[in-house]
């Protein structure tokens, strides 16, 4: 496989999979599952960023998908409800 | 999660495929193209550049050099942003207070252990982040989000009761908080007042000599590249990001006991 093709193949996967997660999130009725899913697209964003040569953005978008933004919605869910009702 | 959701996610996905694949093939945006725009290309060619001492910054990270000296005043309006966004979260919670000695509940030993591990490495990266943003890619919130990380694992893993403990008020944050800004302020004005002392022409933001005027920040430390004001901004946005981040997580994760008389003050408005 020719090296350069690499990256943009690894650009197609990753926004795919997000795309995919993404209306996961949004159906999923368990919002513990839903938070992790979230975390899951969080890393494939970071990697997107990665690949696309913005190494500020993947610096800042670690902290605040995997440490901050969990925390405060399993807070959130900690003070409501975990799940979904219709 | 039933079948026919992943069935609907991944057709959603093909189609953005087919979507994206329409537009390439069609012509409509330039893709990776390795040709940079005029801009881009003097950014690029003066951000360090010690034979052009009049257009530089000394700054060999090209993102920190436009966002805290190109176009700085711009920053400098978005971290006072962030500073509303603590303000609105006060106002939601007006009349809570912070008690101390409520028994502390924790995760168990080996997760707190840890912990304890993971910490000093997290604060020495982030520091590493902020002091070295005019070398390398990152710069002060970067820094400052990751340091925030630190207070997040000690509310999940030690609970909030060990962060009063280490002496974390919420008000003393924002006092904090708000003498970094005014130090933003000070860092920006200082070629200013030198050169209202000497008599000479000067800007507010000014980092290095310009054509009509000499005075410039320090641009070395001995051998590194100090890049002037862009050291002291980044050092002062870290502990403001650090401080603001900390201030949220502190408040969102009171315990019922501190908000009862919150909801009482809003009974009373309403």
């Amino acid at each position: 496989m020719n090296i350069v093709v690499l990256p943009y193949l690894l650009v197609i996967i990753c926004s795919l999979t997000s795309t995919f997660l993404a209306y996961l999130i949004v159906k999923e009725r368990n919002l513990v599952v839903a938070i992790l899913l979230l975390l899951g697209q969080g890393i494939f964003h970071s990697l997107l960023y990665y690949l696309l040569m913005a190494p500020d953005l993947f610096i800042t978008y670690i902290p605040v998908s995997v440490g901050i933004t969990p925390l405060l919605l399993f807070l959130l869910i900690k003070k409501t409800e975990w799940r979904e009702y219709d | 999660m039933i079948k026919r959701d992943v069935l609907v996610a991944f057709s959603l996905s093909l189609l953005v495929l087919s979507i994206s694949l329409i537009i390439w093939l069609e012509g409509y945006i330039r893709i990776a193209t390795p040709i940079i725009s005029s801009l881009g290309e003097s950014y690029l060619y003066y951000s360090y550049n010690p034979w052009y001492s009049n257009y530089t910054s000394f700054s060999l990270n090209v993102v920190s050099a436009i966002i805290w000296d190109y176009r700085g005043f711009d920053t400098f309006l978005e971290t006072t942003v962030l500073m509303a966004s603590i303000i609105a979260i006060y106002t939601l919670l007006r009349g809570f207070e912070e008690k101390v000695f409520l028994q502390p509940k924790g995760l168990s030993t080996i997760t707190k252990t840890a912990t304890k591990i993971v910490i000093p490495l997290i604060i020495a990266y982030a520091l590493a982040i902020a002091t070295h943003g005019q070398l390398t890619p990152g710069g002060g919130f970067q820094g400052g989000a990751t340091l925030a990380v630190i207070s997040s694992l000690i509310i999940a893993v030690y609970s909030l009761e060990f962060l009063y403990y280490m002496g974390y008020r919420s008000k003393r944050l924002v006092v904090i908080r708000g003498l970094c800004l005014i130090g933003l302020i000070i860092v920006a004005i200082t070629p200013l007042l030198i050169g209202f002392i000497l008599n000479t022409k000067s800007y507010i933001f000014q980092n290095m000599s310009k054509e009509d005027s000499f005075i410039s920040m320090p641009s070395f430390l001995f051998d590194a590249p100090l890049a002037g004001s862009i050291f002291f901004y980044n050092v002062f946005e870290l502990l403001i990001v650090f401080t603001g981040l900390t201030t949220a997580l502190m408040l969102l994760s009171l315990r019922d006991v501190e908000l009862k008389k919150a909801f009482e003050v809003r009974e009373v408005y309403e």
